[in-house]
């Protein structure tokens, strides 16, 4: 690997360095007493102004050096966390992203630099006391009882519980506990407790005796002989026992133990009063407390320890991620093309066996089937990752959209470790950016208006994917004003899209979707120009997705995009229309019938039937495709499919069976044709080709209404 | 380590000053001993001039909280600002105020 391999490498790192500390900073936001977080941001400014300077990135390096300054006063206590501070910082993310893709300074660097200035000169400005009051501290004392090191090591960070009890003369002996304290915070973060029921009356106290102990976690990855070191001094007058806290499951996966299982391994809870409290609804430390079993402090002590087991389960995490070995898009493209054509060869191998009548071909034919089937799969998986990728930046979005439109916005995510095709993910962003913002522009309400509509002052827009089937369905849903359904209705009637006496919200509200439709009274900087949905629409059925709505005055709006995993490989249905074979994606089909011609009600191109009692419109592809349909005598074989939410029957000459097949890039002439998909090609070697059932649909529609389905007769 | 003690309304308050470690222990200890023997139904402990200390000042603290508890007097520490130095000195050592307190006062 050469310097330009490395330098792009690090370029890719600095990158998700910049997602890390965005994630970290925006929760800063939220919780700016987490020195992990801290320390997050902290470590990565470091590694990219260290591995900036190395690349040749000096004037970048040099930012970072700034901000990285100021997070460690940060994690040294002396300067607190606030919004300007984080909302500077996040600029400094986008100046350094702005870097990374040109190699050069942002036009906002001076500006960005001139207000670091400024904050910094007014902290030192406003951090005498604090200064003074630093000195006052005993030596190495870290605040909040959290030690300061970030634990900087090769080694993975693990979370370790030292039981510390001290003979009754350590003191004497001139030994200085809250040195022992300051020397584990050189090894990572701690959270201490001490038991103070050992600790007599005044009447009975030695003051020079020590009648302490404490449970004391610690996070680091340093190893353990480094904590014991810490203790070499007074293990002959004290009982120190270190144990590791599992981090991890017994399928090494990272695993934060719940708080009550936490108290009950510290002996702050008996185990039956803890699934008597489970049993309610609540979270379990505010119970605990309610009950009267549990101390706040021992309750803040299990917390602390919680959140220092996330960290390291979340560090072991991104350590396990970084195991991994990057490799370019291209190679892997490659590689999968590869495959593809392996599963074509392996195709019509099986079928030469088949026909061949030898039975050892056959049999090794069977074998590489087998073998390709796995590695096909196995292929495949390389390029599934977790959408959470493309989710992280959401928050930012929604923060500085919020900010932009005065509003109050929580963002929610649920199923972000869902896992997609990554060419999927990266074309589903920019529709789901769109949608994102249509919601807190025209969703959410003022925070004014929404406390007087009886709501909470704070709208919130939830993003939900799970996986269903070979499919990943996405909600982005809101809890703001809905859809206006009268606008959009006098919009429709007046570019005559609709008639005026339709009163189905179903069919009125998909009219957001045409194109240059919008029923803003004005623009703002975030949208209303009428030019989105119809392009978020078009992108979602480039991936082979659908996309619907459903929205409640005043309750808000749901939008549910449905991607199929991959589109590299589909489930097919092949069918046959005159001599050529035609694929069918198997997940639109819902079942193959025949009918008699007399059955088939109509003429020409509108044609319907009735199926058990539904009404059901017909394309006969042979039309589609401008062939021969003089003999339309005898059985008609009819494909049902879902088309845009109708049934619609297709007319073909036979169905040939199911088979997955992998779909080959067209070439620019033949991506012109709409009603086309794609291609693949079939076991005997012939192409086949894949047909866009929307398109044929929507061309058919325009050019023939179809007779409207779903009547009952 | 400077310690002074005030009366008023009901209150007695014991100021510490300076700092305060383990060879200053038993005066701090006959100061607060003193104080428990004072008729005050409620001792408040201010430490918001203490600058250093060590594990000897939060060890007493809880002393003479046990001792007020068990004479069913009322005990206090004066609110420290969330920076001041001895607080932190306090949770390092993994005492928290509350829990100092928690001893006179438990969680209803």
């Amino acid at each position: 690997m050469n310097f330009d391999d490395n330098k792009e490498l690090f370029v890719e790192e600095a990158r998700e360095l910049l997602g890390t500390m965005e994630a970290a900073l925006l929760s800063l936001e939220k919780d700016p007493g987490n020195g992990e977080l801290i320390n997050e941001v902290f470590r990565a400014l470091h590694t990219i102004k260290g591995s900036g300077a190395m690349f040749g990135f000096d004037g970048m390096s040099a930012f970072a050096h700034g901000f990285e300054n100021m997070f460690d006063d940060m994690r040294k206590g002396l300067v607190g966390v606030s919004s300007d501070i984080i909302g500077l910082s996040l600029r400094s993310l986008d100046c350094l992203s702005a870097w990374l893709d040109d190699g050069e300074a942002h036009e906002s660097q001076a500006s960005i630099e001139r207000e670091l200035e400024a904050i910094k000169a007014t902290l030192r400005s406003g951090s005498s006391t604090t200064a003074a009051e630093r000195a006052a501290e005993p030596a190495a004392a870290p605040a909040a009882g959290r030690g300061g090191a970030d634990g900087d090591s090769d080694g993975l960070t693990n979370l370790y519980r030292i039981r510390f009890k001290p003979s009754r003369d350590l003191l004497t002996r001139g030994v200085k506990v809250e040195n022992l304290f300051g020397d584990l915070a050189e090894l990572g973060q701690y959270y201490s407790y001490a038991d103070v029921d050992a600790v007599p009356g005044l009447d009975a106290i030695d003051p020079t005796g020590l009648y302490l102990s404490w449970i004391i976690d610690l996070s680091t990855s340093a190893p353990v002989e480094d904590i014991r070191s810490v203790f070499i001094f007074v293990e002959d007058y004290a009982d120190v026992r270190i144990e590791m806290l599992e981090v991890v499951d017994q399928a090494g996966k990272p695993s934060v133990p719940r708080i009550g299982e936490i108290l009950a391994h510290r002996g702050a809870l008996a185990k039956e009063d803890v699934d008597i409290i489970h049993q309610k609804q609540k979270p379990f430390g505010e119970l605990a407390i309610e009950s009267g079993k549990l101390s706040k402090p021992a309750l803040e002590a299990a917390l602390a320890e919680q959140r220092m087991a996330k960290a390291a389960a979340g560090e072991r995490e991104s350590r396990k991620e970084s195991s991994s070995i990057r490799v370019r898009k291209e190679k892997l493209d490659y590689l999968i093309d590869a495959v593809g054509e392996l599963v074509i060869l392996e195709a019509r191998l099986r079928e030469e066996a088949r026909t061949s009548g030898m039975s050892s071909f056959e049999g090794i034919a069977e074998n590489l089937g087998r073998l390709t089937s796995d590695l096909r799969d196995a292929t495949m998986n390389i390029r599934m990752v977790p959408l959470e990728e493309s989710f992280s930046g959401f928050h930012r979005l929604v923060r500085d959209l919020g900010s932009q439109l005065g509003k109050e916005i929580d963002l929610v995510i649920a199923g972000a470790n869902t896992e997609m095709d990554k060419n999927i993910i990266e074309a589903l962003k920019d529709p789901l950016v769109h949608i994102i913002r249509n919601s807190a522009d025209h969703g959410i309400e003022a925070p004014e208006l929404r406390a007087r509509l009886g709501k909470p002052r704070a709208g919130t827009i939830r993003i939900e994917a799970r996986q269903q089937g070979s499919k990943v369905e996405i909600a982005i849903s809101d809890d703001g004003a809905g859809l206006d359904i009268e606008r959009i209705k006098a919009k429709g009637v007046e570019r005559g899209l609709i008639d005026a006496t339709e009163r189905d919200p179903k069919r009125i509200m998909p009219l957001i979707f045409e194109p240059s439709f919008s029923t803003a009274a004005r623009t703002t900087g975030v949208s209303g120009r009428g030019v989105g949905m119809d392009v978020v629409k078009s992108n979602l059925e480039r991936l082979r997705g659908e996309i619907s709505l459903d929205s409640e005055p005043g309750r808000g709006t749901r939008i549910l995009l449905s991607i199929p995993l991959t589109l590299v490989i589909v489930d097919g249905l092949l069918v046959r229309v005159g001599a050529v074979t035609y694929v069918l994606a198997l997940n639109q089909v819902e079942e193959c019938v025949d009918v008699e011609r007399s059955e088939v009600l109509g003429d020409g191109k509108r044609r319907i039937i009735n199926l058990r009692g539904k009404t059901i419109p017909l394309i006969d592809l042979r039309d589609v495709f401008e062939m021969d349909r003089s003999d339309d005598s005898g059985a008609q074989r009819l494909v049902i499919v879902d088309a845009e939410g109708m049934t619609v029957g297709f007319r073909v000459d036979g169905v040939v069976g199911k088979q997955q097949v992998v779909i080959k890039p067209f070439t620019m002439n033949l991506r012109q044709v709409p009603t086309i998909a794609g291609a693949t090609i079939l076991g005997d070697g012939s192409v086949a080709f894949i047909l866009n059932i929307r398109e044929i649909f929507k061309s058919r529609r325009q050019s023939e209404p179809l007779a409207r389905e779903g009547a009952t007769t | 380590m400077p310690i002074r003690t005030s009366a008023k309304d009901g209150t007695t308050t014991i100021r510490i000053s300076g700092e305060s470690t383990v060879g200053d222990s038993e005066a701090l200890a006959a100061s607060l001993r003193a104080a428990a023997g004072s008729a005050s139904p409620r001792i408040s402990v201010d430490l918001s001039g203490l600058g250093r200390c060590d594990v000897t000042v939060p060890q007493l603290l809880v002393a003479l909280a046990k001792t007020l508890e068990a004479a069913g007097r009322e005990f206090g520490i004066v609110e420290l600002d969330a920076r001041h130095p001895v607080r932190s000195a306090f949770e390092s050592m993994g005492f928290h105020l509350d829990q100092i307190d928690r001893t006179v006062r438990p969680t209803p």
